[in-house]
């Protein structure tokens, strides 16, 4: 349902979130000593910036029922465009920056095209077109790394807002903040928003109803693919090296993000507040396990894969039955009122 | 056990004659052995029971009560018509006897045994069948194998396909029909599917056969036909419920006849003993009756007034031709026909919904041509579908979000959408058309049938439109709402709207026409003006009367299904091999043979596990993962001196657990499989490089290696694993009632459970069975290197699902073949093998570009192939 429908049942699942949230920070910070730390606490951001730039993007995918696993493969892509672009063709960092995008946002088209245009499930064309994206990375670079980038392109992402007590931002925080306010706006308020929820609830009536259905959902896998591409060029900035293997695995951390945030994965529903707390929820948890000593990293792998597991499952199994159960006693009070 | 049940049948029988009220069979029904049940059976003299005894059915849904108290009893040997408007209850009812749908409160009882559970094969068991309007059918399989599915007929554990042959013969024999049972399902007539359920039916054994609407969308020779067969079956003692809008059918069919109003049992009578006119009657009640009686009160405009849409010779493949009309402002237009006939496939046409081939469209005196909905919108032409869960409403967004969703348009304030002026738009029309709701926040599917149409009506009429086509506008709407409509639409009308009014509710069409355009057979047969349009002339003109011109081939030419996919990879295959013959002296030696059969003998093995999973419909995209988890596990074992068919052993156990968790998630907690083996991908990796802590296996000992190195016969150990392994897997499929499961399910899951086909047990074993296949891929891959390392099987489940769609196996489920994926794996290993040949390294950086474009240009030929048997597939 659209946030604006049933604000009382969408506040209520955000608060729930909230808490987790804020219950996952308290127990790292309990757990793990580095994480506590209030630096490292707004360090966590920059960790976080990347998937949720990807995620604002991919809720609209999901809402429309449909999914985008092509997006770490296109981090990848559009890191060795702008890697070759600086290096190869001589190009300036920014308009190299440019160069990742443009090339995000084309390889988010293709996928958008071929989901509308031959009716092919978004789970294929993208599952195809990862392999698609990630041979063409490897390929183009023969799987050379570039690197040393000049100074300019390090504010992306290795910039610092001081925001008072010594404490520092990471100035690609401002990035992701602006973004998620604008696709909250635009979600929630406007009628392509709408027209979004409309075709994850039932695409047909969508059709029926005059909306633009093909236009929205070529444009939402383009969105994707340009949001990988910005993401992209951000995680260049900050691990100051361009190679092809770069977002591997990405594509998880943003869904299981999505889909903890309470967007469900058949589509329909979901807000951009649910998913940046589900990011928030799932980036800490991510964090706070990298920094507490006894734990390994494929730990920390098994226990994302873990989570998104439970959060599927408490939202599509248990959260439905808990509602079917409340509304047995509430909902359907006024129609039996109402019935002849 | 039996005497209880008559005894308890016996007196429900009895209380019925005497029309007890409700509530007292309850208690008798619970207590079979009591006196007072004794003392009914004798009152019954001691009767067989009946074959259907439906008693006391109560069911309601929300916003309806769909069925109040209705009892129906049906004797063996007997054809029952259920007559009743649209909305009267009839599916509902006949949806609980066959166990589709639970009653609230009531019975059912089939030759005396009292229906305890509601599901399709509770219903099968009892002897209880239903044919619905739109068979239930599984496309990609034969008609044989239709009349089998969920039953096939088994010796020694393996399906008998020539008892198969056998049965389904002297079945069609007995019935007197003749069908092609080696032809896809899909590919055969409406008709042929039909007397396919019914022989599916029959061989089930059953004894209450429900015919729902079987005529609709028969001609009159097919309508023949199923006659002979419906009276040849009640001769021979099966009970036959038949449901049908057409009334002369009923009298020549027919014995008894019950009438079903608003969810009420009205009467039950013989045929012989009421007259048509009395059966209208008790279906429209004598208030609606005068309702009905009122015909438009005007003449409508006329002849000088210009049309605000005319149609010259229209012509569409989705089921209408050379169809020429107009409608002019103020003018109820009402389009009645058969179902079937094209009438409303023309509704949707001129909504821009379906499209329209050639003809010209006039719209105030221009030619336009109607692009999509919205461009039909454009021009002033809205349509308000009929299937308003499916087509007319997003039923889960709210009353004011369905008003406005096709208005947000004009409703913004810069960017955004205006709140404020979203909400007094919703009000308004909620007040204009009087929609009884809590408020305009309530979600659409909480409210009542009638209150949604107006819904619908409401964002339809708030598009301004010059031409409104309503379909079915108060199909499943209760009398009052029904007559509001009706009032709103007279209004309009008289405002000057024009509407075009399909409905297949005649009374209705008649009521508030100004001229009737009546359909048959995708041609207009007739225009009736208002005086000369009564139910004889119409009906006279669905029929056909007069009408020779048979414009649209009912049947489709039954079509082989081939196996084009097969042939054409082979062509390819053999083109390649040759190419490859030609341009390396290598390729055809017979170390190059075997080094080949070697290094695809993993996939194949693969691929045969992740064709089994995509014929269901699911995917598995954990397969790299668990190679190398069981990789890691069969070396660690062989390391560790274990003997090798313990090693063979634990590896497949390995793959199988993995397959288990899969399984689990995907057939018990339902998550999408997509979902659960991306996690399981992340997880099961991350447990390999734990427990390795990212160090190879070394120092495997030589009968490990055997298992990838050796010969048998000189033929390479993988190779021989992987033929095996095809042959085990071709035979599942093929013979065994869990390999056709599999089949039935990705074709249509809700009909293969209704078969008695278990979804979640067939799930959670192919996810099982996967799992053991990539564990006995692993046994073929890991030995053939003298390491193993963790990041065994990166990138496995890619070249997998690569070969396996580009085999032919559609992605969607229900189609596919062993064949088709040998055919797969052996192209990608002759592309793989002649690059390596030709020199060419730089391919390695490309492969997996390579092999996404593969799968992707494979999707898109399956889809342009299936598109062109979709002819005149509208905006669905």
């Amino acid at each position: 349902m659209s946030q604006s429908s049933a604000p009382s049942r969408h506040l209520s699942a955000e608060r729930v979130l909230l808490v987790l949230f804020l219950a996952v920070v308290g127990t790292m910070c309990a757990v793990s000593p580095y994480f506590r730390i209030a630096q490292n606490l707004l360090e966590t951001m920059r960790y976080l910036v990347e998937p949720g730039i990807v995620a604002l993007a991919m809720t609209l995918v999901i809402i429309t029922g449909g999914i985008d696993l092509s997006v770490g493969a296109i981090v990848g892509l559009s890191a060795v465009l702008l890697g070759m672009a600086w290096k190869s063709w001589g190009l300036p960092v920014g308009a190299a920056v440019g160069v990742a995008i443009g090339a995000g946002a084309l390889c988010g088209l293709i996928n958008g095209v071929m989901v509308v245009a031959f009716r092919i499930p978004p789970l294929i064309v993208t599952l195809a077109t990862m392999a698609v994206f990630r041979g063409l990375a490897t390929g183009l670079c023969h799987g050379t790394p570039v690197s040393g980038f000049p100074e300019s392109l390090r504010p992306l992402g290795q910039g610092y807002y001081a925001i008072g007590g010594g404490l520092r931002l990471p100035a690609q925080t401002l990035i992701l903040v602006g973004l998620a306010v604008a696709a909250w706006v635009f979600l929630s308020r406007t009628r392509h928003g709408r027209c979004i929820y409309a075709i994850g609830l039932n695409e047909t009536a969508a059709r029926y109803a005059a909306l633009p259905v093909d236009r929205v959902k070529i444009a939402v896998y383009t969105l994707s693919g340009c949001l990988a591409g910005l993401a992209s060029s951000v995680l260049v900035s900050r691990v100051a090296t361009a190679k092809p293997d770069a977002g591997l695995g990405f594509e998880l951390d943003v869904i299981t993000a999505c889909v903890a945030g309470g967007v469900s994965i058949t589509g329909g529903r979901g807000t951009i507040p649910g998913a940046m707390l589900g990011l928030g929820i799932v980036g800490c948890l991510r964090r706070g396990l990298e920094l507490t000593p006894s734990v390994t990293s494929p730990d920390v792998a098994v226990i994302i894969g873990l989570a998104l597991v439970l959060a599927v499952f408490a939202h599509q199994v248990l959260a439905p039955m808990l509602a079917n159960r409340v509304a047995r006693g509430r909902r359907m009070r006024p129609v039996r009122e109402e019935a002849p | 056990m039996a005497w209880r049940r008559s005894l308890a049948s016996g007196c429900r029988s009895a209380i019925l004659c005497r029309a007890v009220p409700d509530g007292e069979p309850h208690a008798l029904t619970t207590a079979p052995g009591l006196p007072t049940a004794g003392g009914s059976a004798a009152a019954d003299g001691g009767h067989a029971p009946p074959a259907l005894d439906a008693h006391h059915i109560s069911k309601r849904f929300p916003g309806v009560q769909a069925l109040t108290d209705v009892s129906l009893v049906i004797e063996p040997g007997t054809v029952h018509a259920l007559v009743g408007e649209n909305g009267a209850g009839k599916s509902t009812l006949v949806k609980i006897i066959a166990g589709l749908q639970s009653p609230d409160s009531g019975t059912i009882e089939v030759h005396g045994t009292r229906m305890t559970r509601f599901s399709p094969i509770a219903a099968r068991d009892l002897g209880v069948a239903l044919v619905a309007q739109e068979p239930e059918h599984f496309a990609d399989l034969t008609a044989l194998e239709n009349l089998f599915v969920g039953r096939w007929p088994r010796e020694a554990g393996l399906i008998s396909w020539p008892a198969m042959e056998r049965q389904a013969r002297a079945m069609l024999e007995q019935m007197g029909a003749e069908i092609d049972l080696s032809a896809r399902m899909g590919d055969l007539a409406l008709a042929h599917r039909q007397v396919i359920q019914i022989a599916r039916a029959l061989l089930q054994n059953a004894k209450v056969l429900i015919l729902d609407e079987p005529t609709a969308a028969l001609g009159q020779e097919e309508t023949r036909a199923l006659f002979d067969m419906v009276r040849r079956l009640s001769g021979q003692g099966v009970a036959i419920v038949y449901i049908s809008h057409r009334l002369e059918e009923i009298f020549e069919i027919a014995q008894q006849v019950t009438v079903l109003r608003d969810g009420r049992h009205v009467v039950t009578c013989a045929t012989t003993q009421v007259s048509r006119d009395d059966l209208v009657r008790h279906m429209v009640g004598t208030e609606v009756a005068e309702e009905y009686s009122h015909t438009p009160a005007d003449e409508g405009p006329g002849p000088d007034v210009p049309p605000v849409l005319a149609l010259e010779g229209v012509t569409s493949p989705a089921g209408f031709a050379d169809v020429s009309l107009d409608v002019r402002p103020g003018e109820v237009l009402g389009l009645a026909g058969l179902a079937g006939s094209g009438r409303n496939e023309l509704a949707h046409a001129l909504g821009g919904a379906l499209p329209i081939a050639s003809g010209r469209v006039v719209v105030n005196g221009e030619t336009r041509r109607l692009k999509g909905p919205d461009g039909a919108r454009r021009l002033g032409l809205v349509l308000a579908p009929g299937d308003r869960p499916g087509r007319a409403l997003v039923l889960p967004m709210t009353v004011r979000e369905n008003i406005t969703l096709s208005l947000l348009r004009e409703l913004r304030r810069g960017p955004l959408t205006n709140v404020r002026a979203e909400s007094a738009l919703a009000d308004e029309y909620i007040g204009k058309l009087d929609i009884r709701t809590p408020s305009a926040e309530q979600a659409t599917y909480a409210l009542s049938g009638g209150n949604q149409q107006k819904t619908s009506l409401a964002r339809r009429l708030a598009m301004r439109p010059k031409v409104l086509i309503l379909e079915e506008p108060t199909q499943g709407v209760d009398v009052g709402a029904r007559a509001e409509i009706h009032t709103l639409l007279r209004g309009l009308a008289a405002d000057g709207l024009a509407i075009i009014l399909v409905s297949s509710d005649l009374n209705e069409v008649l009521a508030l026409s100004h001229r009737v355009a009546v359909m048959h057979r995708g041609h207009v047969a007739g225009v009736l003006p208002r005086r000369e349009a009564t139910k004889e002339t119409v009906l006279d003109l669905a029929f056909g009367k007069g009408v020779e011109a048979s414009a649209r081939a009912q049947a489709r030419p039954a079509r082989r299904s081939g196996r084009g996919r097969e042939l054409g990879l082979a062509v390819f295959l053999a083109l390649l091999v040759g190419f490859l013959a030609l341009r390396s002296d290598q390729f055809l030696t017979p170390q190059n043979i075997a080094d080949m059969a070697r290094n695809s003998a993993y996939l194949l093995v693969g691929a045969l596990g992740m064709t089994m999973v995509i014929l269901t419909s699911g995917i598995d995209i954990s397969f790299g993962s668990m190679l190398a988890v069981c990789a890691i596990i069969s070396g660690v074992l062989a390391t560790r001196g274990v003997p090798l068919p313990l090693v063979i052993m634990g590896t497949l156990a390995a793959g199988a657990l993995c397959g288990a968790v899969n399984a689990t998630g995907v057939a018990f907690m339902r998550l999408p499989p997509i979902i659960m083996t991306l996690a399981t991908l992340t997880i099961y990796r991350g447990l390999v490089i734990r427990a390795t802590g990212g160090s190879w296996i070394t120092g495997l000992p030589a009968d490990y290696l055997w298992l990838g190195q050796g010969y048998v016969a000189g033929i390479p150990v993988p190779a021989v694993v992987a033929a095996i392994a095809t042959a085990g897997v071709a035979f599942v499929l093929r013979w065994t009632p869990f390999g056709r499961s599999l089949y039935a399910l990705g074709n249509n899951p809700s009909a293969a459970e209704h078969q008695g086909v278990s979804r979640r047990g067939t799930e959670w074993r192919v996810y099982v069975l996967a799992g053991a296949m990539v564990g006995l891929s692993a046994l073929t891959f890991a030995p053939c290197f003298t390491s193993i390392q963790t990041n065994t099987g990166l990138g496995f489940e890619m070249i997998v699902i690569t070969a396996v769609v580009v085999g032919g196996t559609n992605i969607m489920g229900g189609r596919g073949t062993v064949l088709g994926t040998v055919l797969g794996v052996m192209l990608l290993a002759a592309i793989g093998n002649g690059l390596d040949l030709l020199g060419s390294t730089e391919m390695d950086y490309w492969e997996s570009a390579f092999q996404g474009a593969l799968v992707l240009l494979a999707v898109m030929t399956d889809y342009i192939q299936s598109r062109r048997r979709r002819q005149g597939a509208g905006i669905e």
